[in-house]
């Protein structure tokens, strides 16, 4: 077997290579997960300030507990809120602004009156929009209060034996989940969908390592003036390529599960409580991932054959890479399923959109589709190395400046 | 039931011909590359047994042509035989006899030099871990190095190291057939002396050379046949004594001239 003594080659050598491997595996690995600590620890320190201005006497109280609730909501988001009472118009710039008018008592306590608030926010704050939502929140339940007074007084007048809760309230939901087998889901299906969809988006840090390593391994072997002697051998062009996809394969791998960890380390930190992993879902991520590694590896194999410096062959690699982006991004927000059909057939020419699929496949119960996402995959890497093969040009390779 | 034995006829064969009149046949080669016409039609008979030195000036086609004898390179139009087969069609079954040395080649840097020679051992012994451990045993002695060496990684090597764990990982599973290109362009004189000494003793062991220089002095203290090439075409072959004495000169490099002026 010459293949056996080429990945032995090949693991050698990228395994010497070790600035490069601890780059592959540490920056996501470690980067992402700090990422999240670094945002949301800055969130968390930043604080939206807010001024209540309030020109009706009589409405002191409702602007007290509007800032008392707002507080207390905002702390159990996470958010650093400041409210200042006043009735004169602020003296310095505020993330939210909100005036209680003069007769805004009297206007909501009579019974067919219309109070007006005022409620304005600085342009271009993300955190203001968060905080002025709360206070959206917590004027609704002030409105509702003065509801409920209204009608349990429109009640007393008429004699009807009216439950305000209930006039307010005709309409109850009662909502679910269910399977496209039909069978209901519980939450926790909800949550390991929603998991899936975040592993389908880190599929993009598992496909990326193998298409730069294999990149790497073929035109590093004419950069560093090595592939003459070696195509001077009875090295078979097959086993050249199976010893470089194996081995870039193998790294890919190794650096793929660090990835993906990382990227799951850094989605149970910013949304802690809305994720749920099964021993299932883990096995079908390592299943499609070692898929996709090797696809990914696969399908860049010819192309990269086709280039002539480590540089072009990057450039190619970016390409794909941003393929690769723009299935897992949209994989976030789309069901693949529910695209027109023409869309749907463009989509499942792209490689990567099996990958996904397998995953949406496997949390919705659908195991005969998933299967057949992963038999696709095996043809995009059969079809990939066949192409390679076929490819393989060696004039081209030793000539190409 | 009869089986029915089939025996195969031996043929009486020369054992370090395989039955072949030249190592190298090569007829009317041409080659261009992009717009340029890079061999013009060469002919070229190496002899089993020389040291067969293709001498010529820079850019006169030797690279080129070297990489159409071990396959690399397609060639246009002509006929090739490299120890009897078409280089182009059967690359891997020549290269098995063949050993090579590109110009401008480096062993893998990131390995050892024990490494390098193992790699190709392995290679050519078709995974086969004793016959690779013979080669690369034969490896060490051709290449001289000493066992701290081979422990490093050749990366860390001068070039006239580099040069000899190369030529060593040519020579190690003892081809019939071994091309130099510029073996000892770039190396000091110590190096360059050691490098044709190697060569030396191992085609007296019935390794057959083929070696190209654009030094005129080297072409002389090596060969036993040489051939000169200019602008694509080889138009000169004879001993090295024949050739000084068919263009009147006192040295193989006033003959070349001579003998590139003619043509022109
Ligand atoms: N990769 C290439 N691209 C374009 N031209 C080339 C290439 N390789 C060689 N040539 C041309 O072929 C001619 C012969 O080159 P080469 O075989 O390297 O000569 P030598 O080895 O005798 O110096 C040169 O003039 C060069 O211009
Ligand atoms: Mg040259």
């Amino acid at each position: 077997m010459k293949s056996k003594a080429l990945i032995w080659k090949e693991l050698l050598d990228l395994s010497r290579d070790k600035r490069t491997l601890a780059v592959m595996i540490i920056i996501p690995f470690i980067g992402l997960p700090a990422m999240a600590l670094v945002t949301t620890g800055l969130s968390s320190t930043q604080t939206t300030t807010v001024y209540i201005e309030v020109l009706d006497n009589k409405s002191l109280y409702i602007a007290k507990f509007i800032s008392s609730q707002v507080m207390e909501l905002s702390k159990q988001y996470g958010l650093r809120v400041n409210v200042t009472i006043s009735n004169g118009p602020p003296k310095s710039i505020y993330n939210i602004l909100l005036v209680i008018p003069k007769g805004f008592y009297k206007n909501i306590t009579y019974i067919n009156g219309i109070g007006t608030l005022y409620l304005k926010s600085l342009v271009g704050s993300v955190q203001s929009s968060e905080v002025k939502s709360i206070i959206e929140n917590v004027i609704g339940e002030v409105k509702e209060s003065v509801v409920v007074n209204r009608v349990k007084i429109l009640a007393n007048k008429s004699g009807i034996n009216a439950t305000p809760y209930n006039v307010l309230n005709p309409i109850s939901i009662s909502s679910g989940y269910y399977l496209p087998s039909g069978s209901p889901a519980p939450v926790s299906q909800v949550k390991l969908s929603y998991t899936a969809r975040l592993l389908e988006f880190s599929l993009f840090f598992v496909a990326n390592p193998a298409i730069i390593l294999m990149g790497d391994s073929v035109l590093g072997e004419k950069e560093r003036k090595t592939i003459e002697t070696l195509l001077a051998t009875p090295a078979s062009k097959t086993s050249i390529i199976i010893g470089k996809l194996s081995a870039s394969v193998a790294i890919g791998l190794v650096t793929a599960i660090a990835d993906s960890a990382g990227v799951i380390l850094y989605l149970s930190m910013i949304s802690p409580g809305s994720l749920k992993l099964t021993p299932g879902l883990i096995g079908v991520n390592l299943a499609v991932s070692a898929l996709l590694v090797i696809m990914s590896a696969a399908i860049i194999t010819p192309a990269i054959l086709r280039s002539s410096s480590i540089r072009s062959a990057q450039s190619v690699s970016y390409l794909l890479m941003m393929v690769a982006l723009g299935i897992y991004f949209s994989a976030l927000f789309i069901d693949f399923q529910r695209l027109p059909y023409y869309v749907q057939g463009i989509l499942m020419v792209i490689p990567f959109t099996q990958a996904a699929l397998a995953l949406q496949n496997f949390v919705l119960g659908q195991y005969v589709l998933m299967a057949t996402n992963l038999v696709i995959m095996v043809g995009f890497i059969l079809l990939g190395i066949f192409i390679s093969i076929k490819s393989f040009n060696t004039e081209r390779l030793i000539l190409s400046k | 039931m009869v089986y029915i034995m089939k025996t195969k006829v031996e043929v009486p064969m020369d054992n370090n011909t395989d039955g072949n009149k030249y190592v190298i046949d090569a007829q009317n080669i041409y080659k261009k590359i992009g717009k340029k016409d890079v061999l013009k039609g060469v002919n070229l008979l190496v002899n089993y047994g020389e040291i067969h030195v293709l001498a010529g000036h820079n850019g006169a086609g030797k690279t080129t042509f070297f990489r159409i004898l071990i396959g690399l390179l397609r060639y246009d139009s002509g006929t090739l035989r490299v120890l009897g087969l078409d280089p182009y069609k059967s690359r891997q079954e020549v290269s098995k006899r063949l050993g090579y040395v590109p110009e401008d080649s480096s062993p893998y840097e990131r390995l050892t030099g024990y490494e390098n020679l193992k790699v190709y051992a392995l290679i050519y012994s078709d995974g086969n871990e004793e016959i690779a451990e013979r080669y690369v045993e034969r490896g060490i002695k051709i290449s001289g190095l000493k066992d701290k060496d081979l422990s490093r990684k050749a990366g860390e090597y001068s070039n006239g190291m580099k040069k000899r764990l190369l030529i060593a990982r040519a020579l190690m599973h003892s081809p019939k057939l071994v091309l130099l290109d510029e073996p000892t362009n770039g190396l000091d004189v110590f190096s360059a002396y050691n490098i044709r000494k190697l060569i030396k003793s191992m085609a007296s062991s019935g390794t057959t050379f083929l070696i190209s220089t654009h030094n005129m002095s080297e072409a002389e203290m090596l060969a036993s046949k040489v051939s000169f090439i200019a602008h694509g075409l080889v138009i000169y072959t004879g001993s090295v004594k024949s050739a000084i004495e068919e263009f009147a000169s006192v040295n193989l490099e006033e003959a070349f001239i001579k003998a590139v002026g003619e043509r022109e």
